[in-house]
């Protein structure tokens, strides 16, 4: 069991989990001197996107809760605040984050670039094919509010494959 | 998008994480209850024994609790990640729990001090257990009783038959050979003193010389007054030997964590209870009912068959678990590049692939082979494994059959008119104690019979395989050219694990199976 699964185990949201590891991923590349290898230039971009992604959703479920305060919705619209909208990336963003700390400790080994790309592929295809990312990009205008997975953590994605 | 579509689709979301949450709670409210459960249990055996005996009962159950706890725990994360997979996982887990709690409910009922007390006797050095050879009297050897030569026989069959004298004689073999060491001296003088008796008494009368009912009634009583000593002195060993004993299994435990976790291991420590519960069951029967029954149901000699046949296997059972891990990953390894030829195959090749991936999974009769190797250490250690448990199987038969035989006799001097009183009052006792036997064998039977399914029970089996996992193993025995026998000997050797555990080996195997089907059906698909 990977050190990111033992602290799913705990009371700690898999979404925070994500972004302390987003968050370690950015400063380890920030801490970089001299040239910055692409890959690790790629993670970074990918750590920024899924920070940005996470804020986009703790966004939306507050504009989902505004939304059923005004319209008399409150209960079902909290409902899905809190249980609908759950920890849906983590299953592969978990693996995907293990791997990337796996690469940057092992200074751009072969085979960490190898399972990084092979995560990213998995987690990309994920964003762009899950019905319910597409609503969260798409959803009804009454709600007021939207995320951009598909194209801010997707598009970060596409880019990390083809940097690997 | 529309509103009502959003709705719809995340309160059925919503809905089912929440139902999650209350199975996943109705998983660890179980599961405590199950804690609580073996706790009571524990602690109302240890009100009556020592602490030894308590620790080797907790160790029963503890490697399945602490493995319950820990999936609980994984759960709540699981869920987070596969809602879908861990409804399965729930309903599993719940249903292990069930398992388990009706094994400690069973377990519970076979009366603590017989498992215990046979447990420490039949931990033995069998090798020496050959000079046990007479069921009517106790070894000469053994406890330097020399009297059987000078006693008439018919007044050896009306004496206690010396099962206190056995018991210390077995635990004198035991692995607590030390502890018990004064014990067997003590019994040894208290033996040489009544043969030196007997033999004052019998020394120069000739062969034909009668012996008188006043003698014949004074050497009863003697013999009966030392087999009661003894047996109180074995009683009182068999504590001691059972610490020695438990310290053993603990260094063992330390020394080979895995082996500890090892089904095999688990499966022989169960057979070992069984029969221990068989053996005192008997010697009660002996000391309550006296000699008759004893010699219907084959006595010691029946007892130490067949513990020696478990002790060959157990030994024989201690080298499997590295070895066999090693086995899975290899076979892991195997699957990779049969990735590849799964997407090139068409639906009409379903069962070429089968066939050729349950070649890649292993299951193939080299695979088979090893496998069963791995479980007995070494190749003839496992075909001693089985051929023991089938030993064992057939033995219990033929004590069974020994035991009808004795409820028979019962229910003659029941329904006889000439029988006295005395002869009626001893009844119910001896039915009670002929049904403990009956139980302990048909249970020991039941623990070892999974092993030696007959082919159409596997058949079976594979068959409920097939119908729940897609048709990749062909049902028909024809097809054997993939080892199919072979494959039915695994499933039924995992089905007989399961009958007596629920243990993991099956699940091992339907795994395999599972993801093999999966992959097939994939395959298919693609």
């Amino acid at each position: 069991m990977s050190a990111s699964q033992q602290e799913i185990g705990s009371t700690e949201l898999a979404h925070d989990v994500a972004s302390g590891m987003f968050d370690k991923i950015l400063a380890m590349s920030m801490s970089e001197s001299g040239e910055v290898p692409a890959w690790l230039v790629a993670t970074q971009q990918v750590a920024t996107a899924g920070s940005d992604v996470h804020k986009q959703i703790l966004e939306f479920k507050e504009a989902l809760i505004k939304y059923g305060k005004t319209h008399g919705d409150l209960e079902d619209m909290a409902d899905i605040a809190s249980f609908g909208i759950n920890d849906f990336l983590s299953a592969h963003e978990l693996p995907m984050l293990d791997a990337m700390m796996e690469l940057r400790e092992s200074n751009g080994s072969e085979a960490a670039i190898a399972e990084v790309k092979r995560q990213a592929t998995a987690f990309q295809q994920f964003i762009s094919t899950d019905p319910l990312i597409r609503w969260l990009d798409s959803p009804p205008t009454e709600i007021g509010n939207s995320t951009t997975i598909v194209t801010t953590l997707g598009g970060a994605l596409s880019a990390l494959i083809g940097a690997l | 998008m529309s509103l009502e579509g959003f709705k719809a689709f995340f309160n059925k979301r919503s809905n089912n994480v929440k139902l999650f949450g209350e199975r996943s709670a109705k998983v660890h409210s179980a599961l405590i209850d199950l804690e609580l459960q073996l706790q009571a249990w524990l602690s109302e055996a240890e009100k009556t024994k020592t602490k030894s005996t308590h620790d080797l009962r907790a160790q029963l159950f503890e490697p399945e609790v602490a493995e319950l706890t820990r999936q609980s725990q994984h759960l709540k994360a699981f869920g987070k990640r596969k809602p879908g997979d861990a409804w399965v996982k729930q309903a599993a887990l719940l249903k292990s729990i069930e398992k388990l709690s009706s094994r400690i409910e069973a377990e519970r009922s076979i009366p603590y001090t017989e498992s215990v007390n046979g447990f420490a006797c039949t931990i033995l050095d069998y090798s020496l257990v050959p000079q046990l050879s007479n069921a009517t009297w106790v070894n000469t050897d053994a406890c330097q009783i020399t009297v059987t030569a000078l006693v008439p026989k018919e007044f050896a069959e009306d004496t206690e038959a010396g099962s206190g004298g056995v018991m210390l004689y077995a635990l004198t073999q035991s692995a607590a050979a030390d502890a018990v060491a004064p014990y067997r001296e003590r019994a040894a003088k208290m033996v040489s003193d009544l043969s030196k008796k007997i033999e004052a008494t019998f020394t120069g009368r000739t062969a034909s010389t009668m012996v008188t009912t006043e003698e014949r009634n004074a050497l009863v009583e003697d013999m009966n007054t030392l087999n009661r000593k003894l047996h109180a002195m074995a009683e009182e060993a068999a504590d001691v030997a059972l610490s020695t004993i438990s310290a053993h299994v603990n260094e063992l435990k330390n020394k080979q964590p895995e082996a500890r976790k090892n089904w095999i291991f688990r499966f022989v420590k169960k057979l070992i209870l069984g029969i221990a519960s068989l053996g005192v069951n008997i010697a009660r029967l002996v000391v309550s009912s006296g000699a008759d029954v004893f010699a219907y149901v084959g006595g010691v000699k029946a007892i130490i068959a067949i513990s020696s046949e478990v002790y060959d296997a157990f030994k024989s059972a201690q080298l499997v678990h590295t070895q066999l891990k090693k086995n899975i990953n290899e076979l892991a390894a195997q699957l990779v590049p049969l990735q590849g030829d799964l997407k090139s195959q068409t639906k009409a090749g379903a069962k070429e692939i089968g066939a050729k991936l349950l070649g890649g999974l292993g299951l193939t009769p080299g695979f088979i082979s090893l496998f069963l190797t791995t479980c007995g250490g070494t190749a003839d250690n496992l075909a001693l494994f089985r051929s023991k448990l089938c030993a064992i199987n057939v033995k219990c038969s033929k004590m069974l059959t020994k035991v009808y035989k004795a409820l028979d006799g019962v229910a003659a001097v029941k329904n006889d008119p000439q029988s006295n009183h005395e002869a009626l009052a001893t009844i119910p006792l001896l039915e009670r104690l002929i049904d403990k036997l009956l139980k302990s064998i048909v249970a020991l039977q039941a623990t070892v019979s999974g092993f030696t399914l007959e082919a159409i029970e596997a058949d079976v089996v594979l068959k409920n395989y097939c119908d729940a996992y897609g048709s990749i193993i062909p049902a028909s025995k024809e097809q054997e050219n993939f080892g199919i026998g072979d494959v039915m000997s695994i499933f039924s050797l995992a089905t007989g694990i399961d009958k007596c555990f629920g243990n993991p080996c099956t699940d091992a195997v339907v795994d395999v199976v599972k993801s093999a089907a999966e992959e097939v059906k994939q395959a298919v698909a693609a």
